[in-house]
């Protein structure tokens, strides 16, 4: 894993380097003279050779320090971790519903095998798996909010209101009353792929011999499918579970633009359209190391699950 | 094999569906200047002056945007931007994940390892960002998403190609045709290659979709394309033109609606083509 | 007095290209303690068979007609729906083919014993444990193997381990589906030896099914010789093994080694395969590959019942002795399709 997030850091040092257009003078534009020019490059080190900078990216990165954002003249590790648990919170509430609700939709599918049930109710889930996340975002907003008036049309508060901490935020109605619609738009997106991994997986296990054995035992039908074949099914969505974590921090972009929700996607946006660019490396660097993070916590989590695989590593 | 698709389409509503839709949008990209009434980019003026924001009606089909440009020709030349980047980018992905799954499954040893390696670094590095960061540096334009899917995504098909090639590598007739003499080269094109293409077909109609969806987002956050019309920047018109405010749905249900069939109608497809390739799952 | 009569019993399975005859027209008892064999080639339906004794069958099979009476009951009437529910695995269980996949992976053994104790047992989960220890005392594994994963056992453990999930709640019948078939020769005949002593000890009945007629001649007191769906002959196994009516008993009889026979050493393959049963021929089913049909079989065969309990489909049966001596010579079988 750490070999992963040097390669890709390092990736990113270089992109943000090599790619056409000198981030500077994207920023300074041509109102600075000569001399504020020449400032603003040696504040950033951007006189430095590339070695040279490569070597203060690692080191300062290494210690937490993600340099200072042009916009704000704030250190950008700040920036990052003032917004993150925004991010967290949506992330996790959305992915946690989207998961209960696949995970039973998907079991229920699976035993409705063959029916029309299954007919209708696997174009619908590949719908809203087609569907762009903020363009579900903006019909939600439209009808519910603009028309109907029932939940507020973004951000984390209402104008005005101030959270004083995490805490403040999370034990607040008002948030949550923010929170609703922007998570079970994401929800609604993500639910698909639980729901039909889960499906599929459940449709394998059934086959299994042990599920045959299990009926001819005389086990009840619940028995069977809760404790037998969802159990063994279970397995692969686990993962899963992780892995959208770390996906959906990247791809919650789109959904925090719609909703004004100030997270790390929509500070990323901003970020690259004010040419910021240490804020807008910092970000994308923070969102890669959460994406390679709960990839390596993805297969950790497998070998504990399986009692096949844990065997064979301990052995 | 080709015997096998059509009876595929014949038995599987889904896939059939997916190909109509397809078909219907193909149709509608080639004839998009016969089919829409208006240049799609032009402002219009009627008797009261500028026709914008104007209801659905008989002369603008769904209307007008804010800036008076006809919803209805918009939406129909979408079709192009949409299709275009969509089999570009399902073409990079098929080409790429096959030929990495090949030689990687085929050669194993370091270059297996190596390219493992790569695909872990570039399954690191968060999709819709990276996009974005592109589109920042290298200016807006559709190939942005081409050029992010095609680094980024190959891993996915690649590991299950590499895979099926790891296990068609130990059959018999590989190991027959190597003792006859055949090249390497051969083999992965003659023998290996075919049981292959389902793969590559079933990730590339995939990719159409995921491709789609990318180009809307990316247009919808403002890095798109200003000069082609496509159903993202469509969304990202309405959004910033208040229509959701205004209750414009005509304006922006229809280009999310197009882009559901057309990413579903991939799906659907290579649904369908599941049941060929794992056969053991029905019933 | 039968502890289990089959009458009758026709199965056909489902599929998109028709109805696949799998079973037909099967009728065969089973007395206490007594070792039924069931043999026959892959695809002649007695996996099918064996499995709808226990009412579990494939999604695309269904039980046509016929009767199975335990205890002269019909499992098979949904009348009976409670009683058959109460003969599920306390009556009559089963020993599937691969053992491989028969317990769930994610659970323990103890967990799986306890379950079936427990629930189906009503035992609490004290006695649940030590039934637990004394059966796989039984079958011949340490207990202390009870704390293990499914994959943590060799196949003839595994193998062990079935046979004891099968043995727990007491049952009258046990029936095995081709239980030595992925197992080395040894182990096998520890298998089997280990079926002896338990149908000795704890009066079983069982039912062993396998394709292999050396398993058979070792164990069983009965045989059924089942073709394309069919029983063909049936009988003592040392009137079906040594004079044997059927030219298709006969056949078998050539295709194996056995060391300990006197007669000389050649294997003789029967030529040809099993006819399709999507649509199966009219008359004797084997009539395509027997080297000693006539026109006659073209109408299906009776049943023909000797003494002895030996019984036989076949409308030469009266020549048998014959055809016996015709049948020990390999010419006979060779170039005959």
């Amino acid at each position: 894993m750490l070999f992963v997030l040097w390669a890709v850091a390092t990736i990113i040092f270089f992109m943000f380097r090599l790619m056409p257009g000198s981030p500077l003078t994207a920023f300074i534009g041509t109102t600075f003279t000569e001399e504020q020019h020449d400032l603003l490059v040696k504040k950033f080190g951007l006189d430095k050779s590339l070695f040279e900078q490569y070597f203060l990216f690692v080191t300062n990165t290494l210690q937490g320090n993600l340099g200072l954002s042009f916009a704000y003249n704030k250190p950008v590790i700040g920036m990052i971790l003032e917004v993150l648990p925004n991010s967290i919170i949506l992330t996790l509430f959305s992915l946690m519903i989207a998961y209960v609700f696949g995970i039973i939709g998907g079991a229920y599918l699976a035993w409705k095998r063959a029916t029309w049930v299954e007919g209708v109710g696997i174009p619908i889930v590949l719908a809203t798996r087609s569907a762009p996340e903020f363009w579900l975002g903006m019909i939600a907003l439209a009808l519910l909010s603009f028309q109907l008036d029932i939940f507020p049309a973004g951000g984390t508060s209402a104008p005005g209101d101030i959270y004083y901490s995490t805490l403040d935020k999370l034990l607040d109605p008002q948030f949550y009353h923010h929170l609703i619609l922007p998570s079970l738009v994401l929800a609604v997106y993500l639910q698909g792929l639980p729901l039909l991994l889960m499906r599929s997986n459940m449709l394998e296990v059934m086959q299994e011999d042990f599920i045959f054995m299990s009926k001819m035992k005389g086990l009840s039908s619940w028995t069977i499918v809760i404790k037998h074949a969802a159990r063994n099914a279970l397995l692969p969505v686990a993962t899963a579970f992780t892995l959208g974590v770390g996906f959906a921090f990247g791809g919650n972009v789109v959904i925090e633009t719609v909703f004004s929700w100030p997270g790390l996607g929509r500070m990323l946006v901003f970020a690259v359209s004010a040419s910021d660019y240490p804020l807008a490396q910092g970000t994308f660097l923070f969102l890669a190391a959460i994406l390679i993070f709960m990839n390596f916590v993805a297969d950790i989590l497998y070998l504990f699950l399986d009692p096949r695989v844990s065997y064979k590593t301990r052995n | 094999m080709i015997k096998n698709l059509f009876n595929v389409l014949k038995k599987d509503p889904y896939a059939l569906t997916g190909v109509l839709i397809y078909l219907f949008f193909i149709i509608i990209a080639i004839f998009a200047d016969l089919i829409a009434p208006n240049d799609p980019l032009r402002i219009l003026f009627n008797s009261s002056g500028l026709a914008r924001n104007i209801d659905p009606g008989r002369e603008f089909l769904l209307g007008t945007t804010s800036n008076g440009r006809d919803i209805f020709s918009q939406l129909v030349h979408g079709s192009r931007n949409a299709l275009y980047v969509g089999l570009t980018a399902a073409l990079a992905v098929a080409i790429l994940g096959t030929i990495v799954g090949l030689i990687s499954g085929y050669f194993g040893g370091w270059v297996d390892n190596l390219i493992m390696r790569l695909a872990d670094i570039a399954l690191g590095i968060p999709f819709l960002p990276f996009v974005i960061v592109l589109a920042a540096f290298l200016g807006p334009s559709s190939w942005n998403v081409v050029i992010a899917i095609s680094i980024l995504l190959w891993p996915n098909s690649g590991r299950v190609i590499r895979s099926q090639v790891l296990s068609l590598r130990e059959r018999a007739y590989i190991e027959s045709a190597k003792v006859s003499g055949c090249s390497n080269l051969r083999i992965i094109f003659v023998h290996i290659g075919p049981n292959i293409l389902p793969l590559s077909f079933l990730y590339g109609s995939i990719a159409i979709g995921w491709a789609i969806l990318t180009e809307a987002s990316i247009s919808f956050l403002g890095f798109g394309p200003s000069d082609v019309i496509s159903w993202g920047y469509m969304l990202q018109d309405a959004y910033s033109s208040q229509a959701l405010s205004l209750g414009a749905y005509f304006w922006f249900i229809p280009p999310g609606v197009c882009i559901v069939l057309m990413v579903v109608a991939g799906f659907f497809i290579s649904r369908g083509y599941e049941e060929i390739l794992f056969p053991r799952i029905k019933n | 007095m039968n502890l289990l009569s089959i009458n009758n019993l026709n199965v056909h399975y489902f599929g998109s290209q028709g109805a696949t005859k799998a079973v037909e027209d099967v009728s065969l008892s089973l007395k206490e303690g007594e070792l039924l064999g069931i043999v026959g080639e892959s695809g002649c339906g007695k996996t099918t068979l064996a499995r709808s004794i226990t009412g579990v069958i494939a999604p695309t099979a269904k039980i046509i007609s016929g009767e199975i009476l335990y205890k002269d009951i019909n499992i098979l009437d949904p009348k009976n729906k409670t009683k058959a529910q109460n003969v599920k695995w306390k009556e009559i269980s089963f020993i599937p083919q691969s053992a491989m996949n028969s317990l769930d992976p994610v659970y323990k053994i103890r967990d799986q014993m306890r379950e079936v104790l427990m629930i189906r047992g009503g035992f609490n989960q004290k006695k649940a444990d030590e039934k637990s220890s004394y059966l796989f005392d039984l079958v011949g594994i340490d207990d202390k193997r009870l704390r293990d994963y499914p994959h943590q056992f060799s196949g003839g453990m595994k193998q062990r381990v079935a046979i004891a999930m099968a043995i727990a709640l007491d049952p009258k019948i046990v029936i095995a589906d081709e239980p030595v078939t992925a197992l080395d020769v040894i182990v096998q005949r520890q298998i089997l030896d280990l079926f002896d002593k338990l149908k000795k000890s704890l009066n079983l009945s069982i039912i062993l099914v396998t394709h292999d007629i050396s398993v058979i001649a070792y164990t069983c007191q009965k045989v059924a010789v089942m073709y394309a769906g069919e029983i063909i002959e049936m009988g003592k196994v040392q009137s079906v093994l040594e004079r044997p009516l059927h030219p298709y008993t006969m056949g078998l009889n050539n295709a194996f080694p056995d060391l300990l026979s006197k007669k000389s050493d050649f294997l003789v393959p029967i030529e040809g395969s099993p006819p399709n049963l999507l649509n199966p021929p009219t008359g004797c089913r084997f009539k395509m590959r027997c080297p000693f049909s006539q026109v006659q079989c073209n109408n299906k065969p009776e049943k023909f019942k000797l003494s002895d309990q030996h019984q036989v489909s076949c409308w030469r049966e009266n020549e048998s002795e014959q055809i016996r001596i015709k049948a020990s010579q390999a010419s006979t079988w060779v170039n005959n399709v």
